[in-house]
């Protein structure tokens, strides 16, 4: 009971500390570049993004804003027309909520370590139902703000969706003109995923940017080629890969972008635990100068952005032997998805 | 059976007493058909000799680029085509159609013929139908047979499938699993080597236990797939 009230009053209270007025307010006024990067595009100079980020907390919400600005003002004073930000970054709003460390112990009944973390459903549903609103707000006003102050695309990493009694991981995409230009929810399930009680997404959204029509795998999507194999049927031909440190390993990013033959641009949330460094751009190895399929990649586990150019037109130009086996693609490969489930794993 | 002993050998050479599969570290593709025919009637005496699971190296068979496994009593388990053919031998050959996983006593095998293994849908199809342990062998040339080649095939199989991939070629061989099987965690249980032979383990017990911690095959998103089957099959 105590804790229903205490939620309610720190909804309420969240409602005047974070406004969309403020949010829109501080960006504009400490927005320092006046590029537009978006203006004009050709395939053959697109600048993209990654953003590494270290958790951090923030006090206020200057401070949260202050962070994000300097990330995206440093990728567009080098050229970015997209920037990707990590996994789960709609998230970091939440620190800060007055006691969310505190919140974080009572929803998991005092273990919050990430190695025994699991929450309690009723407790999670019941900050779920006080906070959506405010993580929602915030993550669509901060980053639709910043791509429009900046004319420039933002991945916005992702944040946690609470529609029709559901949770998603969502990566939404906000255009210059700061509005959704689309969104894809994580089609794969980590370990907080499960924990969080997330449900899947069953969709992959090919979102169309004047830049080229873009894909996110989000953090263990890219483990499964088929997400990469769905969005490059359909036509995308940028793909982003916002990820938490324990998602997906740099080597398994290099091999899609090969499998592929795309540029895969990640973006990884270091929870400090891992040495996973994933943070980079990836292409197939001839485009890259030292043959490794990297075209710029983090090397400490700091917060930062890299950006770097990408030609889409070299893409076109990349041998390739043609295959096709209809039979087999039709046959065994297709109804091996569509067997019962339970045989999966079964054998 | 939980663990067996696998060696890669030269053609016909003499395994170990306890070895369960033997697998040929074969430079050559064997085209003739008589002598192919001659070929595959040693692998199978040497099967029955030594008592082992043998995997061939790559020959003609009907019109297919082939691998076959026999078993302890010299018979032939399975014959597996290639389902996507090289350059050289696409005017010569035609492709195989569906794929064969053979359950035997050590574990469930795939046979991957040739530039299969570049092909994720192979793999996935094969781990799909319940296999554990993949013997790709390719015919490829030095150039072309390098670290990265390496890591977007066998590795990426092994990583992706939760399965063993025995990855040999004219020039290499390497052996690859689930990283969480490897003590430096890299995913090689056999780095890059051309020293023959070679003996390594393979467990499946300690295989499904891994699949269990990863759930990598488990996760798999049915309704996905189901909603975009026209895209799965596209072949880009």
């Amino acid at each position: 009971m105590i804790w229903k009230i205490w939620l309610q009053l720190l909804t309420f209270y969240m409602s005047v500390k974070v406004t969309p007025k403020k949010i829109i307010q501080y960006i504009e006024s400490h927005t320092k570049t006046h590029k537009n990067n978006t203006e004009f595009v050709t395939p053959e100079t697109i600048r993209m993004s990654c953003v590494q980020m270290k958790m951090q907390k923030f006090d206020t919400l200057e401070a949260y804003l202050s962070q994000l600005l300097e990330l995206v003002q440093t990728a567009v004073e080098a050229g970015s027309q997209m920037i990707v930000f990590p996994e789960l970054t709609g998230l970091l709003a939440g620190t800060m909520i007055p006691g969310w460390e505190r919140i974080l112990r009572w929803m998991t009944n005092g273990k919050a370590g990430m190695q025994d973390l699991k929450f309690i459903p009723a407790r999670l549903q019941a900050v779920t139902d006080a906070l959506q609103g405010y993580f929602y707000e915030s993550y669509l006003e901060t980053f639709g703000a910043l791509a429009r102050t900046h004319h420039v695309y933002i991945v916005a990493g992702s944040c946690l969706f609470y529609e029709q009694g559901k949770l998603y991981n969502r990566s939404v995409v906000l255009g210059p003109d700061g509005q959704p230009a689309g969104y894809q929810d994580k089609t794969t399930l980590g370990g907080i995923d499960c924990l969080l009680g997330v449900t899947p997404g069953e969709q992959m959204n090919v979102i169309p940017t004047s830049l080229g029509k873009l894909a996110i795998g989000i953090g263990s999507d890219h483990i499964y080629f088929e997400t990469m194999q769905i969005a490059k049927a359909a036509g995308a031909k940028l793909f982003a890969a916002p990820s938490l440190d324990t998602g997906i390993s740099a080597e398994l990013l290099r091999c899609r972008a090969n499998q592929f033959r795309v540029y895969l641009v990640s973006s990884q949330f270091i929870t400090g635990k891992y040495e996973n460094l994933a943070t980079g751009i990836y292409c197939p190895d001839e485009l890259a100068k030292t043959n490794e399929g990297t075209l710029i990649h983090a090397v400490t586990n700091g917060t930062g952005v890299l950006t770097t150019r990408i030609n889409l037109s070299k893409l076109e130009l990349l041998s390739s032997y043609p295959a096709s086996n209809t039979v087999f693609m039709h046959g065994d490969y297709l109804s091996g998805y569509l067997q019962p489930e339970a045989d999966f794993i079964n054998h | 059976m939980d663990g067996f002993f696998t060696e890669i050998l030269f053609s016909f050479q003499k395994p170990a007493a306890d070895t369960g599969l033997v697998v040929f570290f074969d430079r050559n593709v064997h085209t003739d058909q008589a002598e192919c025919k001659q070929y595959i009637a040693k692998c199978a005496q040497y099967a029955a000799k030594y008592h082992v699971y043998l995997v061939s190296g790559l020959f003609f068979h009907q019109g297919n680029l082939c691998l076959c496994m026999f078993g302890p009593d010299g018979a032939p388990l399975c014959r597996q085509g290639a389902l996507y053919l090289p350059a050289d031998f696409a005017n010569l050959l035609e492709p195989d159609t569906s794929i064969s996983v053979v359950n035997t006593e050590l574990s469930n095998f795939f046979l991957c013929v040739g530039c299969d293994i570049t092909h994720p849908q192979v793999i996935r199809a094969a781990a799909l139908k319940g296999a554990q342990v993949i013997v790709n062998v390719q015919n490829i040339s030095f150039a072309d047979d390098t670290n990265e080649r390496l890591m977007y095939s066998v590795w990426e199989a092994a990583q992706s499938n939760e399965v063993y991939v025995i990855g040999i070629t004219s020039n290499f061989y390497a052996v690859s699993c689930p990283a969480l099987l490897t003590r430096s965690r890299n995913g090689y249980l056999v780095a890059k080597n051309t020293y023959v032979p070679t003996r390594f383990g393979l467990n499946t017990q300690k295989l499904m236990e891994t699949r269990k911690q990863s759930g990598i095959l488990a996760g798999l998103n049915r309704k996905l797939m189901e909603n975009h089957q026209n895209e799965l099959v596209n072949e880009l």
